[in-house]
């Protein structure tokens, strides 16, 4: 047990020893230096062996790191360079000014005896950047357990070629795992109307797109879950750090859906007359999306995602009315179908329009999957 | 040496502030090393673009370009190139259907063309690149990917051509068998305004994977009320419309970096 003991302690110390000092940290003052227990001989499987030193870095302008990192310091006398990584009671953590400040890096940071340049930080060269454990295993923040609520206040489309729409979304995200959680989200389009290019297309050329590809999005909901497969790291210039993840996130859902009807524009007196939308039901709805997920801090992260919010699209009913209710209501007749909500016509103030519109709509039911592709730029906070 | 346990944990509590020292300064490294660096480094770039929503005209831009990073976040870059360009099928079919209507039986004899015809063919352009982010990324666990993240802006001229889908200058056929033979067409250079958002992937100190947003920006021009029946007979009609527009061409540039 003793031998194990002092075994572990070894390798805590020669890990300590490894660590470089701080960068701002006074001239270094010479020290006693601990007396290292000798590895047991016995019931201990000796330490692994050191890896090979690395090949010294090739000599190039990029290679350089921090300004004066690169610089490689003349050996030190062994007691000075000794006092450097001697066991410190009560060190504070470093300040971020003393985090951002030039790095030694080279002999005078090695116990009793110059080290070559490949020393071993966490297990991975200093001077060498290009090391996966210096973007891997520094991550601030976990995730994991964590709840996270994010608002997107404006999400325009934006593959808006027949269709226009910009809303509100909101999300909420359970991180089960570091890398995965589950996702609830919700969005209402407060704009949702035909493009410029569709009406410029019916109004030159009296051409339209189908209904179904000119279908509406009014709100939807849906949940699903993300995963988080890439982790990196940015600075802004070189001094402010910021850690992000990539997410892609699934799911499935339902929206609601509409078509409009009598674009809005302005009546014979020059006053501004509003668009009326006819329903066309509820759809489901399946979700995929990418993007950037950038933390700020433990509880604050930026959010960068386009989201496909992908659903199949019939148009054989306007406001629950088939063609022949339709057809009965424009004739004056007054028998419809049961769901068959005719007073919604009366939207705008478009009865005769609405009718003869939603007729064109439905007189050949068209088809179309459609790709409702959006931008979601938000703030999240994490409890 | 009596007690191990409460030792050992002491041990850990003493060496503790040393790792998250140690874990603080590979932290820097990762902020502040940059294995590719830029500054003074000329570039070699080769890109392809393509229209990210085409409506009435396909684009695909070919470019090569030469940059000079001046600083480590500052370049400028003169690209230029051609881009193959065309009718997309939703404009042949708006033609089509358009030409069924004779406007010798008064069916939409006069009408406006439309906008964002404009095709566009030889360009150039000299932008400042303002490359202020530098970042790492774990593709895989063991393979970090450095990218920076840019911002493009510049000046530029291009070379385009205009096919109309209602302005025919030539029918043949007639009834349900009516065929343009010759869609009104017109040329010019315009200058025109090139801005990017885009990020570069270096696969190595030579070089780098880029991938940009670009939107080519130019102020549109087409004619209105244009009688159809003096267009088919061959004779001028229409006027300039009042205030046409920009056109904004975005692309999705996919392309290479060799860095020297």
């Amino acid at each position: 047990m003793r031998a194990l003991f002092l075994a572990v302690l070894w390798v805590a110390h020669a890990a300590h020893a490894q660590a470089p000092a701080p960068p701002n940290e006074p001239s270094p003052q010479p020290v006693e230096q601990a007396p290292v227990p000798a590895p047991p001989a016995v019931d201990v499987p000796p330490p692994p062996p050191l890896p090979p030193p690395p090949q010294p870095a090739p000599e190039r302008a990029g290679e350089a790191v921090a300004p004066g990192a690169g610089r490689v310091e003349p050996p030190q006398p062994p007691d000075a360079a000794r006092a450097t990584s001697a066991p410190e009671v009560g060190v504070e953590a470093p300040s971020e000014e003393e985090v951002l400040a030039p790095i030694r890096v080279g002999p005078s940071e090695t116990v009793g005896e110059a080290r070559p340049r490949g020393e071993l930080i966490s297990g991975a060269p200093l001077e060498n950047p290009d090391v996966a454990v210096h973007i891997v295993q520094q991550k601030r923040f976990a995730d994991r357990g964590r709840h996270e609520l994010t608002l997107y206040p404006v999400v325009p489309q934006v593959n808006g070629k027949f269709t226009r729409h910009l809303g509100t979304a909101i999300s909420y995200q359970f991180h089960l795992q570091e890398h995965f959680g589950l996702q609830l989200s919700g969005q209402y389009n407060w704009v949702g109307s035909e493009s410029d290019f569709n009406a410029e297309l019916i109004d030159k050329v009296k051409e339209s797109a189908q209904a179904a590809s000119t279908l509406l999005v009014e709100w939807g909901a849906y949940g699903g879950f993300e995963v988080k497969p890439f982790y990196g790291k940015f600075a802004f210039y070189k001094h402010h750090l910021a850690q992000f993840s990539v997410v892609i996130n699934a799911g499935a859902g339902v929206v609601s859906t509409r078509h409009q009807l009598v674009p809005e524009g302005r009546d014979e007196d020059g006053l501004r007359t509003v668009a009326s939308h006819g329903d066309t039901g509820m759809r489901f709805m399946g979700q995929v999306g990418a993007g950037f997920r950038v933390q700020l801090g433990e509880r604050f992260a930026l959010r960068l995602e386009v989201r496909d919010l992908v659903y199949t699209a019939r148009v054989d009913r306007v406001n629950g009315c088939s063609l022949s209710d339709i057809d009965s209501v424009i004739d004056g007749g007054s028998q419809v179908s049961s769901g068959c909500r005719i007073e919604a016509f009366e939207a705008g103030g478009h009865r005769n329009a609405n009718l003869r519109i939603a007729r064109d709509l439905i007189q050949e039911p068209s088809s179309d999957a459609i790709n409702l592709i959006n931008f979601y730029a938000g703030a999240s906070i994490l409890f | 040496m009596r007690r191990p346990l409460p030792l050992f944990l002491l041990s850990l509590v003493l060496l503790l502030p040393g790792f998250g020292r140690a874990q603080a300064q590979v932290d820097a490294v990762a902020v502040q090393n940059r294995l590719y660096e830029a500054h003074g480094h000329l570039e070699l770039s080769a890109t392809a673009g393509f229209l990210v929503m085409p409506q009435l005209v396909r684009t695909l831009n070919l470019n090569l370009g030469v940059a000079y990073n001046f600083t480590e976040t500052f370049a400028v870059e003169a690209r230029g190139g051609w881009a193959a360009s065309g009718l997309t099928g939703l404009s042949r079919s708006v033609r089509d259907n358009l030409m069924l209507r004779d406007p010798t039986l008064s069916q939409d004899a006069v009408v406006d063309d439309l906008s964002g015809m404009w095709q566009l063919g030889a360009n150039a352009a000299l932008g400042l690149r303002w490359s202020p982010i530098y970042g790492k990324l774990n593709l895989v666990a063991e393979l970090p990917v450095h990218f920076n993240v840019y911002l493009w802006a510049g000046p530029g001229i291009a070379q385009l051509h205009r096919e109309s889908i209602v302005i025919c200058n030539a029918v043949e056929g007639s009834g349900a068998e009516r065929r343009c033979t010759a869609p009104g067409e017109d040329a010019t250079q315009r200058l025109m305004g090139s801005f990017a958002v885009g990020m570069r992937f270096y696969t190595h100190q030579g070089g780098a994977l880029r991938l940009e947003l670009r939107d080519l920006v130019w102020k549109d021009s087409y004619l209105v009320d244009v009688d159809r029946r003096l267009a088919e007979q061959g004779q001028p009609t229409g006027t300039p419309a009042g205030s046409p527009g920009l056109v904004h061409s975005v692309m999705a540039d996919l392309g290479y970096t060799f860095i020297f």
